[in-house]
């Protein structure tokens, strides 16, 4: 995890005095020190301090409205979090639940674990069993028994949650092409309900993956898990998009999917369905084009105003890419070789006045030290979520 | 935020420079009920010049761009 920016003023000392009582009742008397923003949307923070000699990162939402939208509370993500770490999976252990009298919103601290989920700084020197280990991590995920997932944890209905992106596609405008065939190829391979007693981590790919010293220490984020089709975490960190640098290795940017099939079923991994993997690679990267296109939804809305919303519903073209190389391979040969048409040509001259994009590229280029709006503007964007 | 910023007016300079519009709703509701597919002679080549375009103005730097470039045979 990367610190970001330095300790919030505006949180003042009052939120160092309640944290510091949820850590006194967890742990026992002791200082708080080195409290520092670690990463967060509007919604959502991470916090970073010391305690007693230790490391320990608490995860909230200052608002009760983060709670409206989503299928469980923190309470039932940090019982599920604790159950997968006393299971033996390699999830952080949970100290603490904030409470209601807390003062500080919902969410829960839990004990820091040494690494960087960075992938960048991971694909660029990959240590050679870093795949395996994701791959038998994963395999302790989908073991982990029905009856350690807390109630709360919900059984996810694949036809219902494609009919919700679909509804969504028609509220964004439902003019994608690209969009609309991959909805359509996902409604005619559907596959039939998956064992819905198998815990789903949901968001299992590098940025998620806390590796230290070429461990894999500790899987992250688990607020996406839910009960079902377990391919779902075999295919998502296979996307295109979270290989980041390494697109050409498919398997989480770090090697081939035989590699790390044979490593889950090495584990004790269940029986891997080629046609389920394939679905949940095109259903996720259709998802995550969804999930890009709604970020500039937020934005207009005024929900969100943050300048990385807009600029992230810019990526939908990303995934867009993907589908297409997901799913033209299902064209007839005939139309996957056939050239392409030649690319639209710049639509203006370079003579007279400087054009709108010329203007832009002024703006770009003026420097940053004599624009006092960006002067201390500081790189929050470390992790694309 | 500086890089964030930097990147959006990136965005927009190319657009401007060269707009590309990916919207096609009657092709997008033909698509999604079946009555056009892959199968059309022409169409998976259009769809594919068109994402290549827009991502080279949208996000020109993703690692991807250039595998599609290579496997589709398009020049840049």
């Amino acid at each position: 995890m990367l610190a970001t920016a330095p300790h919030d003023a505006r949180m003042g000392s009052e939120f160092a005095t309640l944290l510091s009582r949820v850590m006194d009742r967890a742990i026992g008397t002791s200082a708080l020190s080195a409290l520092t923003r670690l990463s967060g949307g509007a919604s959502m923070e991470s916090w970073a301090f010391q305690w007693a000699g230790e490391g320990f990162v608490l995860r909230r939402a200052p608002s009760a409205d983060y709670v409206a939208d989503r299928p469980y509370d923190h309470a039932a993500e940090a019982a599920l979090v604790s159950a997968a770490h006393h299971a033996g999976v390699r999830a952080p252990e949970v100290v603490a639940v904030l409470a209601a009298g807390d003062g500080l919103g919902s969410g829960y601290v839990m004990r820091r674990v040494a690494g960087d989920a960075n992938p960048a700084t991971i694909l660029a020197a990959p240590p050679p069993t870093l795949l395996t280990e994701i791959a038998e991590a994963l395999a302790q995920i989908h073991a982990l028994p029905a009856d350690k997932i807390p109630a709360a944890i919900p059984v996810m209905d694949v036809a219902a949650a494609l009919a919700d992106l679909k509804a969504r596609f028609a509220d964004y405008g439902g003019d994608r092409p690209v969009i609309a065939l991959a909805i359509k190829w996902c409604e005619d391979h559907l596959p039939p309900p998956a064992d819905p007693s198998v815990l789903v981590h949901g968001d299992y790919r590098m940025g998620n993956l806390l590796v230290d010293d070429g461990r894999l220490t500790a899987v992250l984020d688990w607020e996406l898990a839910h009960r079902g089709d377990f391919h779902e975490d075999l295919a998502y960190g296979c996307m295109t998009v979270w290989r980041f640098g390494r697109p050409d290795l498919p398997a989480f940017g770090l090697g081939s999917l035989e590699a790390f099939f044979a490593a889950y079923r090495a584990a004790g991994g269940r029986a891997i369905d080629p046609a389920r993997f394939r679905f949940w690679l095109v259903y996720r990267t259709l998802w995550w084009a969804m999930g890009c296109l709604g970020m500039g939804a937020a934005w207009r809305s005024g929900a969100d105003r943050s300048l990385e919303r807009v600029v992230v519903a810019r990526r939908t073209a990303e995934q867009e890419l993907d589908l297409l190389l997901l799913l033209g391979d299902e064209a007839p040969e005939a139309e996957r070789l056939r050239p392409l048409p030649l690319p639209q040509p710049p639509a203006l001259s370079i003579q007279g006045e400087p054009s709108a994009a010329e203007l832009v590229t002024a703006v770009r280029e003026w420097p940053v030290t004599s624009n006092p709006a960006r002067r201390g503007a500081t790189n929050s964007w470390s992790r694309s979520r | 935020m500086v890089a964030v910023a930097m990147n959006a007016l990136g965005i927009a300079a190319r657009a401007l420079e060269r707009p590309i519009d990916c919207a096609d709703k009657p092709l997008a509701d033909a698509l999604l009920s079946g009555e056009r597919t892959l199968a059309e002679p022409g169409l998976l080549a259009r769809l594919r010049r068109n994402a290549l375009d827009k991502l080279a103005g949208d996000m020109p730097k993703y690692p991807a761009l250039a595998i599609a470039r290579s496997e589709w045979g398009a020049s840049e």
